[in-house]
């Protein structure tokens, strides 16, 4: 059993992208310690980006988005965060139907922004995005690393996305 | 506030569950207002009913006092059975829902809500319903005070025929062959003063309302407990 470290950490505190290569992630049991954790306390810097979102099913797009985050967190940083994304607002007041896979990771990548989020697990979406996606959200998730203080932990069936530039660490079940 | 809002759309989206249980509710709620104001206005009833056979004088105190006593216990176990079969219901209820709510609940975990705020929200999606169904039965009562007054009336004399208080209390009082200028059904019914029927009613209503309120407000901590104490040894599949 690899566990990646409690925050996926790295020696000199520096911030990783790293990859778990996985069949089925809601198998793998790195992904359910993760779960787990952040079911059972209360403060944890730790987020998961789902497959399934807004998850609960009668949550707004909006509503999700700003869950548990004060007016003034949004006052000071939803656009500077908006703009980072490249996010239109025309996504934020969406249908939750009608939300692309995409819109959905960067819906949530902009929550864990807001909520200050040190450690953030993406499910596994890659089979559902293309080429082209990828390749424009894995620079971003380094410039979060870089830039925002962000660990990112992608669970993934794709062996390609493990042996790309941007991932620091890969791990395989 | 933003609690309430998610559990009113819950209730929104829910819409079938939510509509069992405001008619649970309000079923519930009318047979415990109306034991509970048959119960406030007994003793009243008494003293009318006294008054009433108060020309003859046969009738001894200590028997008015325990038929008195036997209609009480026998509106205490009406509140009582209404009660229990509520929390039956109820219960089976929360057991049929229970992987739903399951897995609503670990979803909202993962969204970061916290768990006072998550018990905020599971009680507010149970107490709202039974707000709806108060406020609903409150002014359908105010409406239809006289209708409901005849309905407490036939239920009273029922209950007094089953029980034979009526042959016990008359038998004593016809002994000295005095005839009484009531009617039987005259002689027992409750003489509501307007007064009267406002205030036991509404008295009977509260008590119902809070008896119903604390008791599903115990269903919910016991409901919520085991929610978030199956969440923490979760085995994940």
């Amino acid at each position: 059993m690899i566990y990646i470290t409690p925050n996926f950490a790295t020696t000199n505190n520096e911030f990783t992208l790293s990859v778990h290569l996985t069949e089925d992630y809601t198998h793998c049991p790195t992904f359910l310690h993760y779960q787990q954790a952040l079911l059972n306390k209360e403060k944890l810097a730790l987020g998961i980006i789902q497959k399934t979102w807004p998850s609960v099913p009668y949550l707004t797009t909006k509503e999700a988005l700003l869950l548990n985050i004060s007016k003034k967190q949004v006052k000071a940083h939803l656009e500077e965060y908006q703009q980072l994304l490249h996010l239109s607002s025309t996504s934020l007041t969406k249908k939750r139907t009608a939300l692309s896979t995409k819109e959905k990771i960067l819906l949530q990548l902009l929550h864990m922004l807001l909520a200050n989020k040190e450690e953030v697990i993406i499910e596994d979406f890659f089979t559902e995005l293309s080429i082209t996606d990828i390749q424009e959200l894995l620079p971003l998730f380094k410039q979060l690393n870089q830039e925002y203080q962000m660990n990112i932990l992608l669970f993934t069936s794709n062996d390609l996305l493990a042996k790309s530039p941007y991932v620091d660490t890969s791990v395989t079940d | 506030m933003r609690t309430v809002q998610y559990a009113i759309s819950s209730l929104h989206y829910y819409k079938k569950e939510t509509l069992f249980l405001i008619s649970l509710s309000s079923i519930t709620l009318f047979f415990l207002t109306t034991a509970f104001s048959l119960k406030n206005v007994q003793s009243s009833f008494f003293t009318q009913l006294e008054n009433r056979l108060d020309s003859s004088q046969t009738m001894s105190t200590v028997n008015s006092t325990k038929a008195l006593e036997q209609l009480d216990h026998v509106y205490t176990q009406v509140i009582f059975f209404c009660l229990a079969v509520f929390t039956m219901i109820l219960l089976l209820f929360f057991y049929y829902r229970f992987k739903k709510t399951k897995e609503e609940v670990l979803n909202w975990r993962i969204l970061g809500l916290t768990f006072p705020k998550l018990f905020l929200l599971m009680t507010y999606q149970m107490l709202l319903p039974v707000f709806i169904s108060a406020a609903g039965l409150f002014s359908l009562l105010l409406l239809f005070q006289q209708r409901y007054e005849q309905v407490l009336q036939a239920i009273n004399y029922r209950c007094v025929t089953q029980l034979h208080i009526d042959q016990n209390l008359v038998q004593s009082s016809t002994a000295t062959n005095l005839v009484i200028p009531f009617s039987h059904r005259n002689l027992f019914t409750i003489e509501f003063s307007n007064d009267l029927f406002i205030n036991d009613n509404l008295l009977g209503f509260a008590q119902a309302v809070l008896c119903m309120g604390s008791c599903v407000l115990l269903i919910v901590i016991f409901h919520s407990a085991w929610q978030f104490m199956t969440m923490k040894v979760r085995k994940f599949k």
